[in-house]
């Protein structure tokens, strides 16, 4: 082998440990930075004073839209959750796409709906709007019925057939926890310079839902499933709020997100051109709001709940986080000018480097880092205790944060009461740097490579 | 490279050292939690069987037997703070039982030793007890509180609110008619401190009419109109004829008229309607619709042709409630225009599915 092979072949093994060292370095910056951020949180969940919101004209009303494709077998129990959330007055739109399905025939017959034509404000341009339906027995229940377009294009429809300054998006297939709505819309109304308001995604056992609502907190069986729990947790918990206490947050789930809708008009609304709707709209935002000098806040919350679905089949994960990856990518490209660029402060100089140094560039560099640290061993290039010191160093980091995670978690909120479940979580946060972050890992320089071919596919 | 092979190291032995130290960390906090949860529910289970006692006879020897064991626990910072959680999951009515029965115990005298605390979110949790206590003896101590502390939103609220609770006039109004105090908070968070007020209201809402601020007054002029407080309604028409007062304010003035249904406005609001802005049309249509009701049905009608949406909607919702809809459905059909038709039928039909859903 070539002197010049094997020094290149080196430069790499140590261009990815320093990598490493860098990434996990910053994502305990994070865990600190949440840490912090969700102890003043919880102080002063002491003194909220959110209660006296529930009958009080005073709270901002809202509109909930719900997009729904080919939702037949869940939507009616999820429409019906949404009607049973305290809130002094809100409507619920459920915006169905194009379902191929019985979606649309499931809402008319559950919810008594009759055809009525709505005199909508098209504030943002939507594919055709086919018939719009009202509840006889909820006259807050507003359907529409469109030709599909995508879920950005069915949000958009939903604000413009919305009647409130603030709406809040959730996915059809989620939960709501009963008081999460008045949480998430109390930024709203204690603070006006709010625009968008974000909370926590937490995984959901199906079999812990009754009548609409969460019973109790399980784990599922599903191994797949409940390393999700364990990632969700390291990703709310530890990534939202950590980015949010430094101002520097850049998605809010699409999943579940409240924003005014004047701003969200001003710019235009969701591009319906992409799959990463959700943070291709926050980093919009940043890009108008930003260098106007207007103030402004785009908020995360950990607190106001909402249980989804997770994918339980390797082909369902692996189609979602490809999904998720080139939405990353969709966005990071649209505004690669905002990129180490002052006019957009913090986003700019901070939140959006990060991004593409570490949230995209890093699958690469670390899949690549694996391949190569042990192609140097096998070829003899750099010996055992290097190979464990960068596998050691990927895989202890790795445990800390999701220990960590779940260690807010117990000081906070504890949802999963039970030593038992903290016992699996706390394997799993193991077995979750054993594999699956890799297996992770390696989907998103799958999804990078297919970019160009799927980025509009689902 | 060696360096960054001797940097690596480290950072292994650190990780192990971290990963050690947060696994530990986890069982502590895990035995914490449980710890202090099982406090939290002894002595909100000790709370509650004091408050029975407190409210079955309070001058019996069972219920005065609870108070020392009271003040051994919730006078301190760690009870200021269980009592914070247990007042958050107490229903509006045992709040204010609980707080009755702490303040017999003295409790608002040692709350307002805590407002002397350095910690912030502490103090406004102490705010937030002394409010539902309407320890009237905090009302100095917040004010001064609130103008050290400008830049806290969150004392703002809380601050103005429990003085909002006390029923502090004085000090309420010097705050709230200085913009530095509520320009943070929004006019929601404002009015929703206003309807809290536990003073004499009508006291309050002339004094505050009276002043300089249109800020403050534009706060009265909502609960004004939202309690139909027709006493004010000369004094809100007299606002009105003012030649200084802001957009804003007008707006807020024409809405609580409308509210208050004060007939001899009508004329004016009726003009309004004619106005180049579009907000003060949308709200003239609606007032007038309050004050006039079908005799303002030509008015009315001319407004459902506005070149602005929102007035279209807002006006047609007004004369979907007339007695007269069949005939109004054949005079909008005459306009020849869509818009306004389909606003119209739709606000009819809106309306006949809320009836039916009422039903």
């Amino acid at each position: 082998m070539s002197d010049v092979f094997i020094q290149i072949v080196r430069i790499v093994d140590y261009f990815a440990l320093a990598y490493i060292i860098a990434v996990d370095t910053i994502y305990l910056v994070q865990l600190i930075s949440a840490y912090f951020g969700l102890k003043s949180y919880i102080k002063s969940c002491q003194y909220g004073d959110y209660r006296r919101f529930y009958n009080s004209e005073n709270m901002i009303p809202i509109s909930l839209i719900a997009p729904a494709y080919n939702e037949e077998a869940m939507i009616v129990d999820n429409v019906e959750s949404l009607l049973a959330l305290e809130f002094p007055e809100y409507e619920i739109i459920v915006v169905n796409d194009g379902s191929t399905d019985k979606t649309l025939d499931r809402l008319i017959e559950k919810f008594d709906l009759i055809e009525i034509k709505e005199p909508f404000k098209m504030s943002l341009e939507t594919a055709p709007i086919k018939r719009t339906f009202r509840s006889l027995i909820h006259p807050n229940l507003l359907v529409v019925d469109k030709e599909n377009g995508g879920k950005s294009d069915a949000l958009n429809a939903g604000i413009n057939a919305s009647s409130y300054p603030v709406f809040v998006s959730i996915d059809a297939d989620s939960i709501l926890e009963k008081d999460s709505l008045i949480k998430i819309i109390m930024p709203f109304v204690k603070d006006s310079s709010v625009i968008g308001v974000g909370g926590i995604v937490r995984i959901a056992n199906p079999d812990d839902i009754e009548g609409g609502r969460i019973e109790r907190v399980t784990l599922m069986r599903n191994p797949l499933i409940t390393l999700q729990v364990v990632e969700y947790l390291r990703a709310f918990l530890t990534g939202r709020m950590g980015f949010d206490n430094l101002d520097l947050l850049l998605i809010i789930s699409g999943a579940f997100g409240a924003f005014k809708k004047d701003a969200v008009i001003e710019v235009g609304g969701y591009w319906s051109d992409t799959i990463g709707e959700d943070m291709e709209l926050v980093v919009k935002l940043h890009k108008h709001f930003a260098p106007t000098g207007r103030p402004y806040k785009i908020q995360f919350l950990s607190d106001p709940v909402c249980w989804t679905d997770a994918p339980g089949t390797v082909k369902e994960f692996f189609s979602q986080r490809r999904r998720w990856h080139v939405g990353l990518m969709d966005s990071l490209f649209r505004h690669k000018d905002m990129v180490f660029n002052k006019d957009y402060g913090r986003i700019g100089m901070i939140a959006l480097p990060y991004y593409w140094m570490f949230e995209f560039i890093g699958p690469l560099v670390e899949v690549f880092g694996y391949f190569f640290v042990l192609l140097s061993w096998a070829l003899g290039l750099v010996n055992f205790e290097f190979v464990l010191i960068f596998f050691g160093i990927a895989i202890c980091y790795g445990t800390i944060l999701s220990i960590g995670a779940l260690m807010l978690e117990e000081n906070t909120f504890k949802k999963y009461p039970n030593i038992g479940q903290l016992a699996t979580l706390v394997l799993y946060g193991f077995i979750d740097n054993l594999g699956y972050r890799q297996i992770n890992s390696i989907i998103k320089v799958w999804a990078t490579l297919l970019y160009r071919k799927s980025k509009h596919s689902w | 490279m060696n360096m960054i092979r001797d940097y690596a190291e480290t950072a292994l032995l650190v990780a192990l050292c971290l990963l050690t130290a947060v696994f530990v960390a986890l069982l502590i906090v895990r035995l914490v939690t449980w710890w202090r949860d099982r406090q939290a529910k002894k002595y909100q289970r000790y709370l509650k069987d004091a408050l029975a006692a407190y409210t079955a006879d309070r001058t019996s020897d069972v219920a005065k037997a609870y108070i020392p064991k009271l003040k051994q626990v919730f006078f301190s910072k760690r009870g200021v703070r269980l009592m914070g959680t247990i007042m958050n999951i107490a229903t509006d009515e045992g709040q204010a039982d609980l707080a009755d029965m702490m303040k017999s115990i003295g409790y608002d005298r040692f709350l307002t030793t805590q407002l002397k605390d350095s910690d912030e979110k502490y103090i406004i949790l102490v705010m937030r007890l002394v409010g539902l206590m309407k320890a009237k003896e905090t009302r100095v101590a917040i004010a001064d509180l609130l103008v050290k502390h400008q830049g806290c939103l969150d004392m703002q609220y809380l601050g103005l609110l429990a003085l909002s609770q006390i029923g502090a006039e004085r000090e309420l109004l010097m705050l709230a008619t200085d913009p530095n105090y509520t320009s943070m908070l929004s006019f929601r968070s404002l009015t929703e401190i206003l309807k809290a007020y536990s003073g004499n209201k009508c006291l309050f809402y002339k004094n505050a009419l009276k002043t300089a601020n249109p800020f403050a007054r534009r706060l009265v002029l909502k609960r004004i109109g939202a309690e139909k407080c027709t006493e004010f309604a000369d004094e809100v028409y007299e606002l009105y004829c003012r030649k200084d007062i802001s957009h804003d304010e007008r707006i807020d003035i024409i809405r609580a008229l409308g509210e208050l249904g004060y007939k001899p406005a009508e004329q004016d609001i009726s003009l309004a309607t004619c106005d180049k802005d579009w907000h003060i049309r949308n709200v003239a249509y609606v007032a007038l619709w309050n004050i006039a009701g079908d005799r303002a049905q030509d008015v009315l009608l001319r407004g459902l042709t506005d070149r602005q949406w929102w007035v279209r909607i807002n006006t047609a919702k007004m004369l979907a409630q007339s007695a007269q809809v069949n005939e109004l459905e054949q005079q909008v059909k005459e306009f020849n225009d869509e818009y306004a038709y389909e606003a119209f039928i739709h606000a009819v039909r809106k309306r006949q599915i809320d009836e039916e859903a009422a039903k």
